[in-house]
């Protein structure tokens, strides 16, 4: 998995620590080998785990070390809940389930939360955003498994599966309304697990914080001495950004054609136009800041299908939320929204 | 889905005992915590906590500014976790191994050891050193202990040879295969080396299922793979490099086979017991455990298997085995002269090579046995050159007990089996409503002569032999210990037949008693007394103990419950083979197609049940007794009966072949099959006596008051 964001710029905290290698009680405390004191005394705790295929990592900082290391724990367990209720990759999650079987009775909350935001995420874009492509994702990697592409009659008939309307969710039952149809949550609930983990954290008394999934970023309170700034990926240029943000509270998330292409030429890739069962021509990356996580995440994906427009006609119905865009010609467009720093 | 769960057990009662006497004790719990591998690993690298679902550390390294990154590095884990490969002490050695993401050894340390040799002998400092050569080694390469001359001659990029210890060649060996066999595991499960597929789903060879096969069959079946060489095929592999043209015989008689390479996995009975001979397998089996693999093969012609200087019982130098991209390792299974004397080709070179377990081998998927031939020149210091001969081999379909990945949803299973699910729904409800309106039944005495005969034929052929509905106390061990390892019972869903027959049973053992399922839906009870039938059509003799003697053994079957439900409690390893006491999977399931001890006593079990009526269901049956002690449930004494009975009438008691009458004329619902027959009297003008008598205005004398079991009741007329 390719990184799309890095945590770059004045991170000063992380950079003192880095200098000054003070390790705090450590052994005494039992705390992660991520444990560093920061030159204010308090103390810097890192730890990672392995989620939604990708490395998430979380920097907290906080005053007892022990008390840090159990809140991002707490928090990464958070992260692999999610993860193991919603993958596709696993017949056994929530989502495994639903899609070979076309139903679950009694759907797990967080699943029901997720699907529902999703689905209003699917009208207020006009199914520029859908779950229910993961037939397309299956025909895509079937043909690059057999090295070729899909022809338009295969195209035509996992698109024709493609419905979020017939997708039902209520908290007693989640259905898919035809028989083929599937759905993935990988646009989405990495986003919320975000949340969930940010609220662990929060909930556990740390303010200052830096959650970090490679495609996904989020920060707690804001500390305006020390603003922690995130880099967005160049599409291109290995080790370049395309834009620096200040994170401000908000949370990060950029989709790509690079990330998991389908065709040497990223004309194919893991975003796919609901409507036209193809990946968007136009656009190479997007990257949406957000309220929260679940929507920037969601929102990066109708940002990458959408025409420019629409695209801010959608963005103007979440409080807060900007993005930025390059197209596959190198050109960067930034809404108004975007932090400071964008562009 | 339990039976299926454990394919090609096939070994009896006190085989299965005596083997699983010698298995190696399970995996013990690693030695590691968190925090001491976050000692082990301090910064820049970060260990996480371990995944919850194989026993790895995923180990990250912190990059330092311009960017402030946390990556994924690969993964720590104990060998012992993984692959626990007994070493000489019995303990496995446990070894720290670090993989990194692309599948290469960052390190490999000892945990612990109780290897002798490494104790007192050489001391751990040469072990220590030994493991250092794992660094930077890919799990893609072939990695052997090497004796000096294998690795002068075949080390290269894919071949690598790792420096051996003297005095310590066994033990190297072992470590060698725990270190491999356990990285393999963490490469399937979490670095994409399966294909995304569960790593752990592999599919099992059938070990029951045996066909008669000779060797033109076996390679027209693809049991056993072919692989033709003409010198001008190997000219070619050649062409283009220094190797070409070295071979004189090759240029000169180029359409003349250079070698005739075969294999076949020998663990799958068709192909071992077809080509083996008797002995050999024999030898083959006590050398392997299950679930290990055995590849047989055999060589004709100019290429050989191992080359001269090869020593028996290591890992061959020229034959390498791959699957997904991955080596495996195989090792000389040393069997002499392993084929049988006649009936095959006359081979050259003949070896059996064997695979653990712990490797991961799934004998459903192609494999790939690669042979190499080396081509010199120069006389001196000889020039070589290589090429491997590939041959794929895959156990056909039908040999393998599939991956469970590959067996459908739950869902599927029924819809698939929909109509065999409706036979059985549609013959339980005909059941139901005869048994619940019992008079209708036997109203005419003649119709429960016929319909009782059709519904056991019914249920042996239709529930047993074809749809495998034969319910057993294996599936009532599953349950308990999935309870006790707060596992799902879903897995019962998976066998609609079990899972209906199961429902019903326990329904009706709490309504009616345990009769309903053993006297009408119990497969080998139905053969057993249809066996019965035949005999007494045959006018061959039978016997009935006492009533005290009867009432003593009836007991015997809790006894034989209560042992099976323990060792349940305790482990797999302790109730399997206990089990094996029921004939019902060498009969039904496997349909007496079996090892001859396990056949000998599915079949004696039914000549005994001849002679004294049923006796393995009355006395010995673990699941008729589980069925009584849930029979207890039971509130009403539904079977009717009149005041007379047993007082002074004697009728019914007689003639019950169960024995479940008492003598004061009270159904033992825990002994009764609900054979109808006592209702048939009872409703019978012609065999019931008090209403014979009734009917004739007549009643009842007795000449003496029956003392409780004694058949000594006098039946008189009073004037």
């Amino acid at each position: 998995m390719r990184r799309r964001i890095f945590v770059t710029g004045s991170l000063l905290a992380l950079a003192a620590a880095w200098g000054a290698r003070a390790r705090a009680g450590r052994r005494a405390t039992g705390a992660p080998s991520g444990a560093d004191r920061l030159p204010d005394g308090r103390i810097l705790v890192r730890d990672a785990a392995v989620a939604f295929g990708t490395t998430v990592s979380i920097a907290a900082v906080g005053d007892d070390p022990g008390a840090a290391a159990e809140a991002t724990a707490e928090a990464l367990d958070r992260i692999r809940g999610v993860d193991s209720l919603m993958t596709v990759y696993r017949r056994d999650s929530q989502v495994g389930r639903l899609n070979a079987e076309g139903v679950l009775s009694r759907p797990d909350r967080h699943l029901v939360r997720v699907l529902e935001f999703s689905k209003r995420l699917s009208a207020l874009s006009d199914g520029a955003f859908d779950v229910t492509v993961q037939p397309l994702w299956r025909l895509f990697v079937a043909c690059r498994a057999a090295g070729r592409r899909p022809s338009p009659d295969e195209v035509a008939a996992a698109r024709s599966l493609v419905d979020w309307t017939a997708l039902e969710v209520t908290p007693r039952r989640v259905a898919l309304g035809r028989r083929g149809m599937q759905i993935t949550l990988n646009g989405v609930a990495q986003g919320y697990a975000a949340d969930l983990a940010m609220d662990a954290l929060r909930q556990r008394g740390i303010r200052d914080a830096l959650l970090d999934a490679g495609e996904l970023g989020a920060e707690g309170e804001r500390q305006p001495h020390r603003p922690w700034t995130v880099g967005i990926q160049h599409p291109r240029v290995h080790d370049a950004v395309i834009a620096t943000v200040a994170m401000d509270g908000r949370f990060l998330a950029t989709s790509g054609d690079y990330a998991t292409a389908f065709s040497e030429d990223l004309a194919d890739h893991h975003i796919f136009d609901p409507r036209t069962g193809r990946s968007p021509p136009g656009l190479s990356s997007a990257a949406v800041a957000a309220a929260s996580g679940m929507e920037a995440d969601g929102l990066t994906k109708p940002m990458m299908v959408l025409e420019l427009a629409r695209a801010r006609a959608l963005l103007a119905r979440f409080d807060g939320a900007g993005a930025i865009w390059m197209d596959k010609r190198g050109r960067v467009v930034a809404s108004e929204r975007m932090p400071p720093g964008a562009g | 889905m339990a039976r299926a769960e454990r394919p090609g057990r096939t070994a009896p009662a006190l085989l299965a005992l005596g083997l699983f006497l010698l298995l190696p004790p399970p995996a013990r719990a690693g030695l590691l915590t968190r925090e001491e591998l976050g000692r082990r690993f301090p910064a820049p690298y970060l260990v996480a906590e371990r995944d919850k679902e194989v026993p790895v550390w995923p180990i990250f390294k912190q990059s330092g500014p311009p960017h402030h990154t946390v990556d994924l590095v690969g993964y720590v884990f104990e060998s012992a976790d993984l692959a626990p490969v007994p070493g000489f002490s019995g303990t496995p050695v446990d070894l720290l191994v670090v993989l990194n993401v692309n599948g290469e050894f960052l390190d490999v340390a000892v945990l612990s050891h109780h290897e002798p040799v490494f104790l007192g002998g050489v001391g751990e400092e040469p072990l220590r050193a030994f493991l250092g050569q794992y660094q930077g080694l890919s799990l893609k390469q072939n990695i052997t202990v090497g004796s000096g001359t294998a690795r002068a001659r075949h080390a290269g990029a894919t071949n690598v040879y790792l420096d051996g210890i003297a005095k310590a060649t066994a033990s190297l060996r072992i470590i060698n295969q725990s270190v491999l066999s356990a990285a393999l595991k963490v490469a399937r499960a979490r670095l994409g080396f399966s294909g995304g597929r569960d790593p752990d789903l592999i599919a099992h060879v059938r070990t029951d299922l045996f066909e008669p096969r000779t060797f033109p069959q076996l390679v027209s079946a693809g049991l056993v793979r072919h692989l033709r060489l003409r010198n001008r095929d190997l000219e070619k592999a050649f062409a283009g490099s220094e190797g070409a043209g070295l071979d004189p015989v090759a240029i000169e008689k180029p359409d003349e086979t250079f070698c005739d390479l075969y294999a076949g996995m020998a663990t799958v009975p068709t192909v071992g017991r077809n080509l083996l001979a008797d002995a050999a397998w024999k030898l083959m089996n006590a050398r392997t455990q299950e679930g290990d693999h055995v590849l047989l093969v055999m060589a004709r012609g100019r290429c050989r298997i191992v080359s001269e200087s090869f020593q028996r019982n290591t890992v061959p130098d020229l034959l390498s085995l791959r699957q997904e991209g991955l080596p495996v390792e195989m090792r000389d299974l040393d069997l002499d002269a392993p084929l049988k004397p006649a009936g095959q080709p006359d081979f050259d070179q003949a070896m059996a090579f064997r695979v653990i377990f712990q490797a991961g081998l799934d004998p459903g998927r192609p494999m790939q046995l690669s042979a190499r031939v080396t081509r010199s020149k120069g006389i001196v210091y000889p020039e070589r050159f290589s090429r491997d001969l590939v041959l794929d081999y895959q156990v056909p379909e039908r040999f393998v007990v599939p991956a469970a990945e590959d067996q459908k949803t739950w869902v599927a299973t029924w819809r698939d089996r929909w109509p065999e699910i409706a036979v059985l729904v549609a013959a339980l409800a005909f059941l139901t409503v005869l048994l619940a309106r019992q008079s209708r039944l036997v109203a005419q005495a003649r119709s429960l002569r016929w319909f009782r005969p059709a519904f056991l034929a019914f249920t042996l052929l239709f529930v047993g032999w074809y749809a495998q509905g034969q319910l057993s106390i294996v599936n009532a061990v599953a349950l308990l210990q999935a309870s006790i390892a707060w596992r799902s019972w879903a897995f019962f869903l998976y066998d609609p037949m079990t899972a209906i027959l199961s429902a019903y049973t326990v329904a009706t053992a709490v309504a009616w008693g345990r009769g309903t399922f053993c006297g009408w839906l119990c497969p080998f009870g139905a053969l057993q007394e249809l066996a019965a039938l035949l005999a007494r059509l045959a006018r061959l003799p039978r016997l009935r103990l006492s009533h005290a003697a009867d009432a003593r053994l009836k007991w015997v079957k809790y006894a034989v419950l209560l042992a099976i439900l323990l060792a349940a409690v305790v482990s797999a390893r302790w109730s399997d083979p206990l089990v094996e006491v029921e004939p019902f999977k060498t009969a039904i399931t496997m349909h007496f197609r079996r090892s001859w001890a396990a056949v000998a006593y599915a079949a004696g079990t039914v000549l005994v049940g001849v002679v004294f009526f049923k006796a393995f269901c009355r006395y010995l049956c673990p699941l008729g007794a589980l069925l009584a002690v849930l029979g207890h449930l039971r509130r009403w004494d539904w079977l009717a009966r009149r005041v007379e009975c047993g007082q002074p009438c004697q009728t019914c008691r007689s003639r019950c072949e169960y024995q479940a009458i008492d003598a004061r004329g009270g159904i033992d619902y825990t002994e009764c099959f609900q054979c109808m027959e006592c209702v048939a009297i009872y409703n019978d003008d012609a065999q019931c006596a008090p209403r014979l008598l009734e009917k004739r205005g007549k009643r009842w004398v007795t000449t003496g008051s029956p003392p409780g079991g004694e058949d000594l009741v006098v039946l008189g007329t009073k004037r």
